[in-house]
């Protein structure tokens, strides 16, 4: 522009003396390409499966037998579904998987709020009120984080003997919670962490407590990072097998459980329509997570991936 | 309203001592400007006031009350922040009634100050709005809003305009200033800006390594600087500093370097000097003059000229040492030319070559 002559033509219509806009860059381009072939062929790898789990579950069992896996069945059948949420067996009760999900839910909801209530209460405190061995119980509290559960869940099954309520409910929640607290008070220090301290000293002048300072100000702070943990625990508490098979009794056994029960159950005939009605059943919630709530989802997984 | 006295103070971080034996008095009313390079310790100091470091040592009080060991809220304390520190999920209204809220102050009551304190900041039409929809002038007036309506005997300001863009800073420091005269508060100021230290403070305290240098009125810290430190540290471009001796001759002083020779009879020497003692020369850039080569103090090569609108700083270099004149805009000296120059021998600062203390 710089080069324009100001002639009186050229101030008068400027338009004109702009510079030619730059040729449209061709869209198709080798390494576009690429990069689409790799799309499409990751997506299909993930796609492929949910696909093929749908359109089983929506088969008749002669449909299965003629084992094309990816045809499209004649006339789909949703009663599998409800078999399986209502009446399918699980050893002798045909009862469907119903109480799995149930039994989850009730599992779910209390250990996810109670779990992301005391990381964000473990992030605050050892963020702003530095004590001198927080640095210490932090470390020792991450070491948690990477000892395999494996480890600990005979001496955990014998505590919970010795205390009376082992295969209970309220075995499974206290598991739960001791196992999410160090994610999410590494989650939640990290984000109090780059708060700066200046915010902390002016609510201390204003008067504030450590209750009224962590409901008031930090907890309504942190709503990205509460949604992010809530993500993360309900997929990871939903999601949870073993735990719920060794703690949770009878009872309580979560979806996931009372799933493997019952593609554990035959008589005679494999029905892999109604196991595959009933996985979907199961993988909803997660699904469902995952769809309505995209963003948060992938920034719970970096958070998650940070810790290593 | 209230004075605050500091008395031999020691603050320990972490096993390195930040301010040792500090002793400090605060006038009611006063506007005090604790000055220094980073890390000096002077937020250290004004944090230690906030109640947010342990003394290892000494005693603070604010008023009639040793507060040592009172917890922040309980000191009568408000603090405006460098970063501002608005609570970022509340409103105006509710970042500046917060305090009043914990405190348990009846509603119309926190409502009177709350709109009292947004009338004085022009802040009024903003009370609705959150910390993120306000600009950085903004936001520095509703965190002084806020230590406003605490109705505060002491006023702590930890560098609060130093994220501000330069014009900005200058219409706040005015509002501050004006503050002050208008509420005639107790504000102790925490900056290593010197133009806000000089423009603001009733008193500067310039600091350096935890311990104050010298405390006293802007005029006479910038005229008689204790030491060599506090000469160099105000003014810029900084004093002029020549190394020689100092020379008895017909009855009085004379100063004597390589670069240049002065009368120095005028000069209120604190104790007598001994003929020929080394000494330094301290001169502002505004007290030397160009001149004539002959019958200058002394003569200089003109190595660089700053423009600055009605003023320009020309840069001399006298056989090595580096000189500043700050001289009316008018015909530049030509560079590379050979100039003389005078200075105002009465007003120089003239310091010991090893103790670098005023003489």
């Amino acid at each position: 522009m710089s080069t324009v002559v100001p002639t009186p033509q050229a101030t008068t219509a400027p338009v004109a003396t702009r510079a030619a806009p730059r040729p449209p860059k061709p869209w198709i381009t080798p390494a576009r390409i690429g990069v689409y072939a790799f799309l499409v062929v990751t997506a299909a790898f993930f796609l492929l499966p949910l696909y093929v789990m749908v359109i089983t579950s929506l088969k008749t069992p002669a449909e299965i037998r003629q084992a094309v896996l990816f045809a499209w069945p004649a006339s789909p059948q949703f009663g599998n579904w409800a078999e399986a949420w209502s009446s399918a067996c699980i050893a002798l009760a045909c009862e469907g998987i119903q109480g799995g999900f149930w039994n989850s839910v009730r599992i779910v909801v209390p250990a996810t709020i109670l779990s992301v209530f005391l990381g964000a209460l473990n992030g605050y405190a050892l963020s702003f009120w530095r004590s001198k061995w927080g640095d210490w119980l932090f470390a020792i509290m991450l070491l948690g984080a990477f000892v395999p559960f494996q480890v600990m869940i005979y001496p955990l099954v014998a505590w919970f003997r010795l205390g009376g309520f082992y295969n209970t409910y309220w075995a499974i929640l206290v598991v739960h919670c001791v196992f999410g607290m160090p994610v999410m008070t590494l989650l939640f220090r990290n984000y109090y962490v780059a708060v700066p301290a200046e915010l902390f000293k002016a609510a201390r002048i204003d008067g504030g407590g450590f209750w009224r300072i962590f409901f008031q100000l930090m907890l309504p702070m942190a709503t990205p990072m509460l949604i992010v943990a809530t993500i993360l625990q309900v997929t990871g508490i939903w999601n949870d097998y073993l735990f719920g098979l060794i703690f949770a009794g009878k009872d309580n056994h979560p979806m996931t459980v009372q799933l493997n029960n019952l593609v554990n159950t035959t008589f005679g005939e494999r029905r892999y329509h109604i196991d595959m009605a009933a996985t979907i059943l199961t993988s909803l919630v997660p699904l469902l997570v995952y769809f309505f709530s995209g963003r948060w989802f992938v920034r719970g997984i970096a958070a998650g991936a940070v810790k290593g | 309203m209230a004075s605050v006295r500091i008395d031999s103070l020691d603050i320990v971080l972490g096993n390195v001592a930040i301010l040792k034996n500090l002793s400090l008095e605060v006038a009611e009313g006063e506007f005090l400007v604790l000055l220094g390079p980073s890390g000096c310790g002077k937020s250290t100091l004004l944090h230690t006031l906030a109640g947010f470091n342990e003394a290892s040592a000494g005693s603070v009080r604010i008023g009639e009350r040793d507060v040592t060991w009172a917890d922040p809220k309980d000191r009568g304390i408000g603090m405006v922040f460098q970063s501002y520190a608005l609570y970022p999920t509340m409103n105006v209204e509710r970042n500046m009634s917060f305090g009043l809220r914990v405190a348990g102050v009846a509603r119309d009551e926190i409502e009177r100050r709350v709109n009292r304190a947004a009338q004085m900041l022009h802040l009024t039409e903003l009370l609705k709005r959150r910390p993120s929809q306000l600009s950085g002038g903004q936001r520095q007036r509703v965190a002084i809003g806020r230590a406003l309506v605490r109705d505060a005997a002491v006023f702590l300001f930890d560098e609060p305009l130093s994220n501000l863009d330069a014009k900005l800073r200058a219409e706040l420091r005015r509002e501050l200033k004006q503050l002050h005269q208008d509420l005639g508060a107790t504000m102790i100021y925490v900056t290593h800006d010197q133009v806000e230290a000089m423009t603001l403070a009733s008193r500067i305290a310039v600091m350096q390594n935890g311990r104050i240098q010298q405390i006293d009125t802007p005029q006479r810290v910038y005229g008689t600087p204790a030491n060599k430190f506090v000469a160099g540290f105000l003014g810029a471009p900084s004093m002029n500093f020549v190394d020689g001796r100092l020379e008895a001759a017909n009855g009085g002083w004379r100063f004597v370097a390589p670069t240049l020779q002065a009368d120095v009879s005028g000069y209120a020497f604190a104790s007598a000097p001994q003929n020929g003692q080394a000494a330094a020369l301290g001169v502002r850039p505004e007290d030397l003059r160009l001149t004539a080569p002959e019958g200058a103090s002394g003569q200089a090569k003109v190595v660089l000229v700053e423009p600055m609108g009605a003023r320009q700083i020309v840069w001399l270099d006298a056989q090595g040492v580096s000189l500043a004149i700050d001289t009316d805009a008018g015909i530049a000296p030509e560079l590379a030319s050979v100039t003389g120059f005078t200075l105002a021998s009465q007003k120089v600062s003239l310091f010991d070559a090893a103790t670098q203390v005023r003489l």
